[in-house]
């Protein structure tokens, strides 16, 4: 259920600004991770990520499914609360190279069954600043025992993020309201919005309070005469 | 006239979009122009010239003020300017001045939101103080006038008034055959009511509401002597 | 929920207390505020009669009393990075002539009043390292063309156009010239040292040439190097100074004629009373009077007199800088190695006035609580033997006796130390570090030097856009009483480049470990929340070989259950990379960093970072829409904003910002300002962002502000997970334009965070500006914005209002920073403004809804409650009498 909701958010975030990338790219990921744990790694192939045209965002995924001996290594860094590190070698279309590292928790990873996002974050340019894993969660965790059935395949939703245009200043509809107000003014009938009794409330008051009085003792007035 | 506006506005939208930023050419150009202080300040400060500062662009340049007032900032390239005059006590009007490839000058008003339009201002720079930079909050001081205008006052003091001025009014005889004339011609509340007033607070005490002989009530008595005057009344 | 509606309460609250801007009344000026004014270190300087004028590092020119040291007046000129003053002359009027390379400009000056005379330009064509020297009402520039010649251009003020000066050049052959280091000027000639010869040249005449003479003729040939002093007389005189000796030489009749004295190499002449002497400093023996004067006769180099000095201990090395003879004293000007000016009246060798000018250039600064009083402290002590129950009556009715005294007769322990803290927290002690290498406590109250420690040799470390900065951490505060705060510096050393540690207290500048040199170069830092058995919080250090250091050492233990939870970040500005450490790995017994991930921002160049108040406090977790729901504000404190600037083709410069994740390296944001330029300010807290820079299309300074929500549900409430990213947070925009040019910005902070934010500009023009968060919060669209929903219609230029400027007319100089510290007291926080000048002040963004106003009629109220009770008593009374009047009817 909550699943659901955070996908639809984090696609929803896409198309609701303007991007400003010039020049339609394309990219290659060569994804490596480390299952092994401990402070010096061993990377090894998980899989390769095309992103065909940036400006669509659209990505092919190939990663193969989890050896058994994989499955048992993402098990056992879970177990461990160990980080589960991959390392991203991008390959843009001009052929520069660049290589990220990015790093979850191995709990995290296996207890939403494999089911990453990975965040490709571009510059205005188009060249790609930043590889991230993330994996989707309320909270955090400090290991877990899943169990290896759930450990099958890597689905991995791919977002192109670029970078937004900023705003700028926003003189015109300035311009236009003082203009407004400047038209309303020659015209003259800048009337002041605040009702008759907002205005001399303090004159009434005192009246009304008078004729208050004065109702007040009236029928008794009349009934003495009585 | 109309004309050379016209013109002028043109050509400012034009460069507006396309040629804000101007080559930098080689040779060096002097922005000129001169500072008029307010006519208090010469007498109160006599040495305001040192502590005015000219700065170009936030202070990438700074021009330094004679004792005449006048100022130049040397060593520009052609572009586009800020002059700001810096005073601690007085607030100056900055300037835009566009020195183009060519060394031609011109100066304008400085419109951050609109900025193609155009106020021209003469070159060299003539530079009046706007007025004395008002820093500091003025304290407010307890004034009568404000407080008796205060409408809450205002709202007490006005029937206080009229309670303690028109019962003296009734008092007088001729007033009071007056009122009974017009009483007499015109049987409305009005009149009576005013009796009413009249006679409630003929007797004039500490304790508001007495009651008077009539043994009409108000509203305005207090409480706790309301059961006690009531029962003659009903009695 | 209902909690959070009260918090809503307290905002609208405030909110319609803030009037947009808060001013000062009048009568406040100097209140609770001070500034004081320096102006560097001193490069140049010339006695006038009762003057001293004085023309320094930092490009400014001023005067000062000689009776107690006080700028009489100060201007300054341009960027001191962009323009040095090469020459002082006083002749009637003071003649500067400041610039570099090639551009010069040439002012003369009213010497009373510091009003400008005349400017002139001068436009060289060389751009090599040059002197210059005014002879016969002329100015000589002379730029030396490395093995070939010397290149004299004599300007004339008669001769300019449009304020160019134009001058006359003439070529002098000297193949043998090197550098300008070597020479001096002597009177109206010119010296030079080359290799075994001495060079020099009349300036004064016409077609004059070198005339050359082998040293050896006057100093023996294994003297070594020599190095040419100046040294001002009447006649052609300089120093020469070979293995710390120098000798006097002078030019008579084209021939140097050397004094059989040896001298130090830094003394100076002075003439009076028919006197020719020379005053040079020596060393001395004596611990109590550091410093000897010495006074020689000019022709034969007989001792006139000595005397002792009774030097300052804090204070470096002096040299004399100048000195005049004012019939039966003389005035000399020392110069310290730690920037400190000092004024010495002979014969009697008294300090008349010293100025600590290291204090024109602060490189870090830390606010410091003071400690409790001693009888607040006694009462602490109270448990400390339990068991004797009469012991703690006992010290319970003292120390309560003790209170009562002080309520009636004043507190008497405050008065003597004066270092106490005040109920509000308003009484602070600010801890600077200069470039100078020198720190100094600063008293908020009056902005007295409560202590200084100077540290030789040291350097600050240079940050982004070359910014120099050391850092400051607070590793115990105060609070711990009985044992005292704590503070650290990190700096650098100047010979190795190695870092600098130097633990101290921060209320009395005790260090009883002095400085450390660390064995590594400094990377960085970062002060841990636990705190060991001491209350003294790890301070941890990252080398440049990604080494890590905890101080104190044994802190280890203590942070060793949180090694998985310990990031680090470190961005390089020449590569673009960000990169996060990991400390997970670590024992006990070795700690290892561990790259966790990282983000490459090339070709793109950074120039600013912006990180959270490590102190900050977000009050309220969200926004209260106009239809009464909540939108949660995405608060993430590892959050870390980045600025980067690329060079375009087709936009000249394009300004990116990034909001990045410290602990993941996830990029949160993007977004990017085409035709943008620097410099950029950040400002980063809360959930916000705002930031300045030039926009070249527009030709203005805009100020942009980001603002990050989570959206109407928040994803975790308890405690902030960074590996739990559940949504990106939605980010609301909106940009300003800043009529101003800002030199530095930040964000007031309070000791909770419920009182509304200012934002404090710096501006070119020497003022801090406030602006109110209300102002620049981004709107949302599509909804209603008023008074009811505490929102400010949008206006695109930021208005400025002269009362928003916290520090009136105390124009500033040169603005460098802007610290922030909150007080005690949650409306208020304490403001330091650093730079030429130093100001601090208190600014209460909410008014002082806290406490009563100073204003406050006290006697009115007592006045008016006592006239009400009377009143009561009094038509008491008469409804009596009256009540028995009717009974009697």
């Amino acid at each position: 259920m909550n699943w659901t909701a955070i996908i639809c958010i984090l696609i929803s975030y896409l198309p609701c600004h303007t991007f400003s990338l010039e020049h339609d790219g394309s990219a290659i990921i060569h994804l490596q991770h480390a299952l092994t744990g401990g402070p010096d790694p061993q990377f090894k192939d998980r899989g390769k990520i095309t992103v065909n045209s940036l400006r669509i965002g659209q990505a092919i995924v190939d990663q193969k499914p989890l050896a058994e001996a994989d499955r048992k290594l993402i098990q056992k860094l879970a177990r461990e609360n160990d980080l589960y590190r991959i390392q991203a070698t991008v390959i843009a279309n001009d052929g520069s190279k660049k290589t990220f590292l990015s790093s979850v928790k191995a709990c995290m990873l296996a207890e939403a069954e494999l089911d990453d996002r990975l965040s490709l974050s571009f510059d205005y340019l188009g060249h790609i600043i930043g590889v991230s894993l993330v994996i989707a969660s309320k909270s955090s965790c400090e290991g877990s025992d899943v169990p290896l059935e759930k450990l099958k395949e890597f689905t991995t939703n791919v977002y192109v993020r670029h970078t937004d245009t900023a705003t700028i200043p926003d003189t015109a509809s300035y311009i236009e309201k003082i203009e407004r107000e400047r038209d309303a003014k020659e015209k003259g009938d800048v009337k002041d919005n605040k009702s008759f009794l907002a205005k001399y409330w303090m004159y009434i008051l005192p009246v009304v309070i008078l004729m208050v009085i004065s109702s007040a003792t009236n029928p008794e007035a009349q009934g003495g005469g009585q | 006239m109309n004309l050379i506006f016209l013109f002028l506005f043109i050509l400012s939208v034009v460069s507006g979009e396309t040629s804000l930023e101007e080559d930098v050419g080689s040779s060096r150009y002097v922005i000129e122009g001169r500072v008029f202080p307010l006519s208090d300040y010469q007498s109160t400060n006599g040495n305001w010239q040192s502590v005015t500062r000219i700065h170009v662009n936030g202070g990438e340049f700074i021009g330094f003020v004679k004792s005449d007032g006048s100022f130049a900032v040397h060593n520009l390239p052609s572009g586009s300017y800020v002059v700001e005059v810096l005073h601690p006590e007085y607030t100056f009007e900055p300037v835009r001045v566009e020195i183009n490839s060519k060394g031609k000058f011109r100066a304008r008003k400085v419109n951050h939101i609109q900025i193609s339009q155009v106020v021209q201002v003469p070159y060299p720079l003539k530079i009046k103080a706007l007025g004395k930079t008002r820093y500091f909050q003025v304290r407010e001081q307890w004034r009568i006038t404000d407080f008796l205008f205060n409408p809450m006052i205002m709202m007490m003091v006005c029937p206080l008034l009229l309670i303690m001025v028109l019962p003296k009014l009734m008092n007088d005889p001729e007033t009071k055959k007056d009122f009974e004339q017009i009483q007499k011609m015109t049987k409305f509340e009005m009149p009576e009511m005013s009796d009413v007033v009249t006679n409630f607070f003929s007797s004039n005490g500490n304790q508001a509401g007495i009651k008077d002989s009539n043994g009409k009530d108000k509203e305005t008595s207090k409480k706790g002597q309301k059961p006690r005057k009531r029962a003659p009344v009903k009695e | 929920m209902a909690n959070f509606r009260s918090i809503y309460k307290i905002q609208v609250f405030l909110t319609i207390l803030i009037h947009l801007t808060v001013a000062l009344y009048e009568d406040q000026v100097g209140k609770f505020d001070w500034k004081r004014s320096f102006v560097g270190k001193v490069k140049f300087v010339s006695f006038e009669a009762k003057r001293i004028i004085v023309a320094t590092e930092e490009n400014v020119l001023a005067t000062l009393n000689l009776n107690n040291g006080d700028i009489q007046w100060r201007q300054i000129l341009e960027d001191p990075s962009n323009y040095q003053l090469e020459l002082l002359h006083v002749n009637k009027d003071i003649l500067t002539v400041s610039g570099v390379r090639n551009n010069w400009l040439v002012r003369t000056w009213n010497i009373n009043t510091g009003t400008l005379l005349a400017e002139w330009v001068i436009n060289a064509e060389r751009t090599v390292p040059s002197a210059f020297t005014i002879i016969n009402g002329k100015i000589l520039h002379l730029v030396p063309i490395t093995g070939s010649h010397l290149e004299i251009t004599t300007y004339s003020f008669i001769d300019h156009e449009n304020g160019v000066l134009k001058g006359v050049t003439r070529i002098v052959s000297a193949p043998w010239l090197t550098n300008i280091s070597n020479c001096v000027f002597a009177g109206l000639h010119y010296v030079c040292v080359g290799s075994n010869q001495l060079h020099f040249i009349n300036l004064d005449q016409e077609n004059s040439k070198f005339i050359t003479k082998p040293l050896d003729t006057f100093i023996e040939s294994e003297a070594g190097k020599i190095i040419l002093i100046e040294y001002k007389h009447k006649t052609p005189s300089f120093l020469m100074l070979s293995n710390n000796i120098a000798k006097l030489a002078s030019i008579v009749d084209e021939n140097i004629v050397i004094k059989p004295f040896d001298l130090m190499p830094n003394a100076v002449n002075v003439v009076g009373n028919g006197k020719d002497l020379i005053y040079q400093l020596e060393a001395n023996d004596n611990k109590e009077k550091l410093i000897r004067i010495k006074v020689k006769d000019f022709q034969t180099g007989a001792d006139e007199f000595s005397v002792d000095l009774d030097y300052p201990l804090g204070l470096g090395a002096p040299i004399i800088l100048g000195a005049q003879n004012r019939g039966s004293s003389s005035d000399l000007l020392l110069s310290t190695t730690d920037n400190a000016l000092l004024l010495v009246r002979l014969p009697e060798a008294k300090i008349l006035w010293s100025r600590e000018e290291a204090l024109s250039n602060i490189v870090a600064t830390e606010f410091f609580e003071l400690p409790i009083s001693e009888l607040d402290a006694s009462i602490e002590h109270e448990f400390d033997n339990e068991n004797d129950i009469f012991g703690m009556f006992s010290h319970r009715i003292s120390t309560q006796i003790n209170q009562f005294y002080n309520l009636v007769f004043g507190n008497k322990l405050l008065q003597n130390s004066g270092l106490v803290r005040d109920e509000f927290g308003l009484h602070k002690i600010i801890v600077v570090a200069t470039r100078a290498g020198k720190l100094f406590a600063l008293d908020t109250l009056s902005g007295s030097i409560a202590w200084s420690y100077r540290l030789p040799n040291i350097q600050p470390f240079l940050g982004l856009n070359g910014q120099e900065q050391m850092l400051l951490y607070v590793q115990r505060t105060a609070q711990f009483a009985p044992l005292p705060a704590h503070c650290i510096l990190l700096a650098q050393d100047t010979i190795t480049g190695n870092g600098i540690l130097f633990e101290f207290d921060p209320i009395t500048g005790y260090s009883d470990k002095g400085i450390q040199k660390l064995p590594y170069r400094i990377s960085q830092a970062t002060l841990l929340l636990q705190h060991d058995k001491n209350f003294l919080k790890p301070l941890l250090v990252l080398s440049q070989d990604n080494e890590l250091y905890a101080y104190p050492r044994d802190a280890v233990s203590v942070i060793k259950d949180h090694f998985s939870t310990i990031f680090l970040y470190t961005a390089n500005s020449e590569t673009a990379i960000l990169t996060g450490f990991t400390l997970k790995y670590s024992t006990e017994n070795q700690m290892v960093v561990k790259k966790s991930w990282d983000i490459d921002l090339k070709p793109s160049k950074i120039v600013a970072l912006g990180v959270k108040p490590q102190n900050e406090q977000v009050h309220s977790q969200g926004k209260v829409l106009y239809d009464r729901s909540v939108y949660y504000k995405y608060v993430n404190p590892n959050l870390l904003a980045v600025a980067t600037i690329s060079p375009d083709p087709m936009h000249h410069n394009v300004l990116s910002i990034y909001l990045i994740d410290g602990v993941t390296g996830l990029v949160v944001y993007g977004t990017s300002h085409k035709r943008a330029k620097g410099p950029v300010h950040l400002v980063h807290s809360e959930n916000w962002l705002v930031y300045s820079y030039f926009n070249e299309r527009f030709r203005r300074t805009e100020l942009a502000a980001l603002e990050l929500y989570e959206g109407h549900l928040q994803s975790n409430s308890t405690a902030f997970s960074s590996f739990a990213v559940s949504q990106l947070p939605h980010i609301q925009s909106q940009s300003y334009i800043l009529p101003l040019v800002p030199l530095k910005m930040a964000v007031t902070l309070t000791e909770r965070g419920i009182t509304n934010k200012f934002l404090l500009v710096a501006m070119s023009s020497g003022a801090v500006l406030e602006i109110p968060w209300l102002l620049l919060q981004p709107r949302f669209e599509n909804m209603p914005c008023g008074p009811e929903e505490s929102c400010i219609p949008y206006m695109p230029e930021i208005p400025m209002h002269p009362e928003a400027i916290i520090n009136y007319n105390q124009t500033l100089g040169r603005i460098r920073g802007i610290e922030v510290a909150p007080a005690r007291l949650e409306s208020t926080s304490h403001i330091l403004v650093h730079g030429l000048d130093i100001f601090y002040t208190r600014v209460a963004p909410s008014k002082t809804f806290d406490v009563l106003k100073e204003d406050f009629d006290h006697k009115l109220i007592v006045l008016v409650l006592s006239a009400l009770i009377i009143a009561t008593f009094v038509t008491k009374k008469l409804a009596a009498r009256k009540a028995l009047k009717q009974a009697w009817k």
